[in-house]
Parts: structure tokens; sequence; C-alpha cells
């Protein structure tokens, strides 16, 4: 188990190198491995041979492009037959977000789940959206937590008064938040070069789309003031999160919007475990030390 | 007395650096990865040939050829990165805007015995009646391999001039995604059984109920494509016809 030596500045920076309570890294964990067992067992095991193998939409030859000389895309199904291959890593990946959910050897489950997440992505990247990205950045992530330990304890971390049971590196969570205000705010910035966004028009024809929509006769019922509000305060949102979500003040209300929107978009859009992995960054937020101070 | 506790051992000590320096790295990689999308770089053969299905923004951003040699190794450096470890930027999410129709895939084959049968997709409303309220989850991948599919042509109205200036070239985003299609097709005609021809058809539903179809791509699986040419075929509006695709790798 290795603590990190930051170089300067980074060696300065508090809210990089101050420890944590453990119990948030645990949250993202445990977090982390129901979003990705929702994800297999209720989109992808029932559909799993259109989805993962050459009987269906899938198969280690089926895209070849993608592993052209000058990407280093890769997968492990290339290397084993399609008859079997699937199947066998399936259950490897399903047995190791179990093991992750329970804590069990965490570094190695979670890093057996970020090869199996990738390998399948490569695999057939069509059925994939920016969930997919989510959820190996989280895996990637929870590794990196299964690399430290608990540092210490709070009472003798910190100088002020803070939670005083198992404190943990920091540094995993401070990498989420950062990937989490990419997120929102490049993507801001993409929705502003197009005028349907600008104009407040983009959330029209998306409550109107009678395939994107999962409850399309509800979303195009809406009044019509409702979706240039939609459409301008999701880029409001997305384009100051970065900001608001580091003021203390803000941030409950950002973060509070972010959990509305992606449950919301869950039962509304065909946004698919983008909705589930984008829920999982909010986690650390919680202070889960408190409540199991007040449980015990 | 209690003994102060041993110095840690060098190799200890440059494993400490190391995770730190990762730990640096990995705060500055998303940062990095996003910003470089909106640097203009010079596409390499692999960007090229296919064109690469990216949100990066091609060309040049300085005159200096140093500096853009610079910057394109670190980008490209940046790139491998997310694709190695699985964690790839690139939130263009919902843009452009939709068009004002929904467009829905088909699969229309010719079997053996010379009928034509129809394939519709789950999410077509004109097909199934659909629940008020899709479950979460349940179908999202499926949807996302037609969403694939059909936002390649989804601002191509079908209702305009074929030949009218400035309109998406059908044939070439069909070749530059064609192990796309020849999966799709090739899973359609297996399981409906055997067929001598397989058609992705797209049909426009406008927001008034009229309803348009436009052929897609085709696939004839008993027939060996043409010398340099792909399995799969796309429909050229302007020609109204199914024309062959050169592969990638022909000279």
């Amino acid at each position: 188990m290795i603590s990190p030596r930051f170089p300067w500045p980074f060696s300065r920076w508090k809210w990089l190198t101050e420890p944590v309570p453990a119990e948030r890294l645990a949250a993202v964990r445990i977090a982390t491995a129901v979003a990705l067992l929702l994800d297999l067992c209720v989109g992808g095991l029932p559909y799993f041979n259109l989805l993962f193998t050459a009987d269906g939409l899938a198969g280690r030859d089926a895209y070849p492009l993608r592993f052209r000389e000058g990407t280093l895309y890769w997968s492990l199904l290339r290397w084993l037959p399609d008859a079997w291959g699937p199947h066998a890593l399936m259950a490897l990946w399903l047995v190791a977000a179990v093991a992750m959910l329970f804590g069990y050897r965490v570094f190695l489950s979670a890093l057996v789940c970020w090869a199996c997440a990738v390998s399948f992505q490569s695999i057939n990247p069509s059925v994939c959206n920016g969930g997919d990205q989510l959820r190996n950045a989280l895996l990637f992530t929870v590794m990196c937590i299964g690399l430290g330990a608990p540092v210490g304890r709070g009472d003798r971390a910190f100088s002020s008064p803070r939670p005083t049971g198992a404190i943990a590196e920091a540094w995993p969570l401070r990498v989420l938040f950062v990937q989490m205000c990419c997120m929102y705010f490049f993507s801001a910035l993409y929705k502003l070069r197009w005028a349907e966004w600008r104009d407040g028009s983009a959330m029209f024809a998306v409550n109107h789309n009678r395939t994107w929509s999962m409850c399309p006769d509800l979303t195009a019922a809406l009044p019509g003031w409702s979706h240039p509000v939609a459409t301008w305060l999701t880029l409001a949102w997305e384009l100051s999160f970065p900001l608001l979500a580091c003021l203390r003040r803000t941030r409950p209300f950002v973060l509070g919007l972010g959990v509305f929107f992606h449950v919301v978009t869950l039962f509304t859009l065909e946004v698919g475990s983008f909705a589930t992995y984008s829920l999982v960054y909010y986690i650390p937020f919680v202070p889960w030390e408190r409540w199991r101070k007040s449980v015990e | 007395m209690p003994l102060p506790p041993p110095p840690p051992s060098p190799l200890r000590t440059a494993a400490e650096w190391l995770v730190g320096l990762f730990a640096v790295w990995q705060l500055v990689f998303p940062v990095l990865a996003n910003l470089l999308e909106f640097v203009p770089l010079r596409p390499t053969a692999g960007d090229l040939d296919p064109p690469l299905e990216s949100t990066q923004r091609w060309g040049r951003f300085t005159a200096n050829d140093t500096v853009q040699t610079a910057v394109e190794a670190v980008a490209f450096r940046v790139v491998w990165y997310g694709q190695l470890t699985g964690q790839e930027h690139g939130w263009d999410m919902f843009t452009p805007g939709f068009p004002p129709d929904t467009v829905i895939p088909f699969a229309e084959l010719d079997t053996a015995d010379g009928s034509t049968v129809r394939a519709y997709s789950r999410f077509d409303p004109l097909a199934f009646r659909q629940p008020w309220l899709r479950p979460p989850l349940l179908h999202d991948r499926e949807f996302n391999y037609e969403a694939n599919l059909f936002m390649i042509a989804w601002h191509f109205d079908p209702t305009q001039p074929a030949d009218r200036p400035g309109r998406p070239d059908l044939p070439a985003r069909v070749r530059a995604n064609a192990d796309l299609f020849t999966r799709w097709l090739t899973w359609q005609s297996r399981r409906h059984g055997d067929s001598t021809e397989v058609r992705l058809i797209l049909r426009y539903l406008s927001p008034t109920g009229e309803v348009t179809e436009l052929p897609f791509a085709r696939l004839r699986p008993n027939q060996v494509p043409a010398m340099g040419m792909l399995a799969v075929e796309a429909f050229d509006p302007k020609l109204k016809r199914f024309v062959p695709l050169p592969r990638w790798d022909a000279p």
C-alpha cells in the first residue's frame, strides 16, 4: 500500500493532500459496483448474444477498423475464441463486480472489471455511449483506491475538529471531481457551437423525438415554454458547474440540480447507464461518515 | 524510549513519487484531453483512411511547424493514453441539435423463395405499440446501435431535392462506417433465415405524422463483392440506386 508524494506545487495543495474520511472512498467503490451490476444484469445479460457475440452484432473481427494501425485500442476478446470467449469473460466480469461490491481484494477486482469493461467496449463500441466512458473512468479510479489503504485516524491527521474514523488518501476523489467538471463544462462548450442550443430550441426536438424520448406522449405534451427553459437551464448548469461546485455556498444547489437532472433523464431519455454512472460521481459529496457515526 | 522509525527504503520512496506523479497526471489528463480537442491538429494517415469519427478539430492552429508538431505529439499521446486505459473524452452529447423528424431504421429482406419481408425496430412506433414509459437501461444498448446507424443520415431530409448543394454525402458516410452497416445487415440476414439481399431502410417520421422511407445500405450475403469493393453498398439519393463502395485498403 503506497501513499503518494506529490511534486511541488501540488504538494502544498491541501485540497489534494489532506486525507478524507475513508467512508467516502468505500461509498464510491460500492456505488460503482452497484451501477455496474445494474448495467450488466439489466442492460447486458438479457441481450447478451445480440450485443456481445459473433452471432449478434459483435465478434472479435467485427470491427477491424477500430484496431487499425495508429490506435491503441485493445480487447482481451481479440485473443479468445468467439465460441466461448465472451461468455467466459462476462462470467469473470460478474464475479469481479460482486467482489468489488463487497470490498474483496479491491485493486484486483477493479482491475478485472476495468479490463473486461474495456474489452467489451472495444469489441462492439456501437452499443456504448458516454456512460461507458464514465464507467471505465470510475473503474480505473476504484483501482487507484485499491492501491491505497486507510492512512490513519482522523484525530491525528487534522488540526481542526474533523471526523475521527478511518481516513484515506483524497486524490482518487479529486480525480473524479475533475473528470466530472470536465464532462459538464466541455459538454456545454460543444453545445454552444450549435444554434439550436443557443436559441433554446434544442430540447423541443429532443422531447418530441419518438424514439429518444422514453415517454414521448408525456415529453411532447409539456408546455411550450418548458423546452427553452430546459435547454438554457441545462446549458447554464453545465457551463457553471466547475465554478459553482467549488464554492461552498452554491455546491448543494448545483449538485442537487445534477442529481435531479440525471434521475429525470434516466426515466425520460434513452441515455441508459450514462445516468446511473453519472450519479456515482455525486456519491463522494455525501458525508457518509456522519451517517455511520450516528448509526454507531 | 521508543526507537525512531527506520528511514523508508529508496525503492519505497521511488514508488511513492511514482504514485504521486501518476495522481497528478490523472488530474491533468481530463483537462488536457478535452482542451486539445478544440485545438486544430493535422490528421495522421490513421485518421484519414477511413476518416476517424472524432470530436477532434482538424487543421492547423499556427503556421509555425515546430509548435504545431510539438502540440500534435502531445495531443496524440494523450489520445493514446485515453484509448489504452479506456478513459476517453469527447463530450459532444446531443450535438448538433436533433432534426424535427424521428428517424427509425428497419431491414427489408428478399428471401430465396422470392418474397420480401420487413423486420422493424422494436422502437418503431408505427410498427409496434410503444409502452407509455419504456423501462430504463433494458433496451438502451440496442438503441445505441440503431442510433449510430440512423444518426449518420438523420439530418438528410428525404423530402428535399437530393442534388441540392450542401446535402450530406450518404454513400461516403456509409463507406466511412462500413463495419457498422455490414455487421447489422449480416445479423439481420442471419436472424431471418437465408436471404438473397438485405436492405437497411430509414423511416423518417415528421412531427405532423407524414412518413417517408429512404433506402440507405444493402448487403447481398451470397454474393462475393467485386475486386476492391466492400460487401456493403450504399444508396445514392442523386442516382436513385445502390452504388458499390471501394474498400479502404484498395489502391
